[in-house]
């Protein structure tokens, strides 16, 4: 029965795989037996991921390429397309955030946060979905965050982005239904990335969040791997233009840090 | 990495597993690896879903009882964790529908189909979350709401209230056990091709209409809900709790209709 999650034969990509989440993603989704493409900005980085995992017996190949970039979006799925013939599953994870109290907000911060977050998966998911509709098969999966349900202070560009990104999944989920292709959004909420150590060593910061959490901890990395896995499998066939959030309970439930 | 899917020496409580969405899920289950407890009314028809799962390779147990006998319920639930000695995930399925103008409904409905749908619901995941909590291995607690859980639809009021009650309960859970490592969530799944939706199939141009506003321009095969439960039953699903997770083609979360004709 576990068989159903098998992407034996099937070609993914996963952005910003380097490190973090990502890298969790595209092992998890390697491992269900894939032939992965990573990719990120920094190559040296980004080959030393796929270097890691090759090493762990799974397929797995760097793409190096800047998201911001419309024409680099476009190539890195071309070149993938024509290379294999074919790409199954598509995991939008790369994205950025930036700390700014909207009085001080500016709007190049805008328009990056935007262009990495929003931009760059609509071009790529337009670009997979071209060759994906053609072969009536496909799973495109958007990763949000908590940020994509809630509001949080003095990340506006942030959580707009990722509130945008949920939107743009069931909007593709209405039009790509019809034609074997699902889009759905794996929403993340606070886990313990090397990404995070910066505001995990604030004080009190680590306990204040998993006060609120019912599970009463951060998320482990590699627990995203199972979800994306089923998202990207054939397990997930009749899901569509769902957001489903990972995140220990905190966006549906009411949790004092105290117990009161 | 599959393995991670698997249900191995897990023990697993469905309920409303003798027909419907709940027989294909029940099997599932078991062919994950779970033992699986069939529970329904109608002992004839669970024994022949336990003959199927036994044929295929797999554990069951059937519990026959009333979802409306509370003291059923606990006793059921008890006996269970005494004969096999834990209980790991609890599938609350069992669910009845009746349709009713508002105007015009009794109270007599109302309370029975709160009664099915919600309360042996909390009674049935009350009693499976204390033998997980008393185990100490973790649990899984996946309610069955429905595409109306979050969406009305005119006629079915008591079902619409049910099902969103459900996702309360569920939420509840979710925030008050997550630190016993029990997790709660719900599936709620949109329109699907069982035996219990022939009278609804049956009615012209349904089917039809249903599909026109479904981005995926179809019904849903019961085994498409498998691999979602077995996902939330799984290892796989560790930090997700309080979830709903729809699967339902996208009918929820888009706005598809077809041009009048």
């Amino acid at each position: 029965m576990t068989e159903i999650f098998s992407l034996k034969g099937q070609v993914a990509m996963v952005t910003g795989a380097s490190r973090g989440l990502g890298y969790e993603m595209a092992r998890a989704i390697a491992q269900c037996g894939a032939r992965v493409y990573v990719t990120a900005r920094g190559a040296e980085q980004l080959e030393q991921a796929a270097a890691t995992l090759r090493a762990q017996g799974l397929d797995v190949r760097a793409k190096a390429f800047d998201l911001a970039d419309p024409d680099q979006c476009v190539r890195a799925i071309t070149e993938i397309g024509q290379a294999e013939g074919r790409l199954d599953i598509l995991v939008n994870n790369a994205g950025i955030n930036a700390w700014e109290p909207l009085a001080e907000a500016k709007s190049a911060t805008w328009d990056l946060v935007m262009g990495t977050n929003i931009r760059g998966p609509y071009l790529l998911c337009r670009e997979a979905a071209r060759r994906m509709v053609a072969r009536g098969y496909g799973r495109l999966i958007n990763i949000g965050s908590a940020m994509s349900v809630a509001g949080r202070e003095k990340i506006t560009a942030y959580v707009a982005s990722k509130h945008g990104l949920a939107g743009m999944t069931r909007a593709l989920a209405a039009e790509l239904g019809p034609k074997g292709v699902t889009c759905n959004m794996m929403a993340p909420g606070y886990f313990l990335t090397d990404i995070n150590t910066a505001i995990l060593a604030r004080p009190g910061y680590e306990r204040g969040v998993s006060g609120r959490i019912p599970l009463g901890r951060w998320g482990n990395p590699d627990e995203v791997g199972g979800v994306v896995a089923f998202m990207a499998s054939k397990a997930s066939s009749y899901m569509n233009g769902h957001v489903l959030v990972v995140d220990g309970g905190l966006t549906e439930t009411f949790v004092l840090p105290v117990d009161v | 990495m599959l393995e991670l899917f698997s249900l191995r020496d897990k023990v697993a409580v469905i309920t409303g597993a003798s027909r419907g969405l709940g027989r294909p899920m029940a099997k599932g289950l078991a062919a994950a690896g779970a033992h699986t407890v069939l529970v329904a009314r109608d002992a004839a028809r669970l024994h022949a879903v336990r003959d199927e799962i036994i044929a295929a390779g797999g554990q069951a147990t059937v519990l026959p009882l009333d979802l409306t006998d509370e003291a059923a319920i606990r006793d059921g639930v008890r006996h269970i964790a005494a004969t096999l000695g834990r209980v790991d995930i609890s599938v609350n399925n069992a669910g009845i529908i009746n349709w009713q103008n508002v105007l015009d409904s009794d109270l007599a409905d109302f309370d029975r189909i709160m009664a099915t749908n919600v309360k042996a619901t909390f009674i049935m995941a009350q009693e499976c979350a204390a033998v997980m909590q008393a185990g100490q291995r973790g649990g899984r607690i996946i309610n069955i709401g429905s595409i109306l859980s979050t969406i009305g639809r005119a006629r079915l009021h008591a079902y619409c209230t049910s099902k969103a009650a459900i996702v309360g309960l569920t939420r509840s859970m979710a925030a008050e056990l997550g630190r016993d490592n029990i997790t709660a969530n719900v599936i709620a799944p949109g329109y699907f091709e069982t035996d219990i939706n022939t009278s609804l199939t049956a009615r012209p141009g349904y089917a039809e209409a249903v599909s026109g506003v479904t981005p995926m321009e179809r019904w849903g095969r019961p085994e498409e809900l498998v691999g979602t439960l077995i996902y939330l039953a799984s290892a796989a699903s560790g930090f997700v709790t309080g979830q709903v997770i729809h699967v339902d083609g996208g009918i929820q979360s888009s706005f598809t209709f077809q041009m009048a004709a």
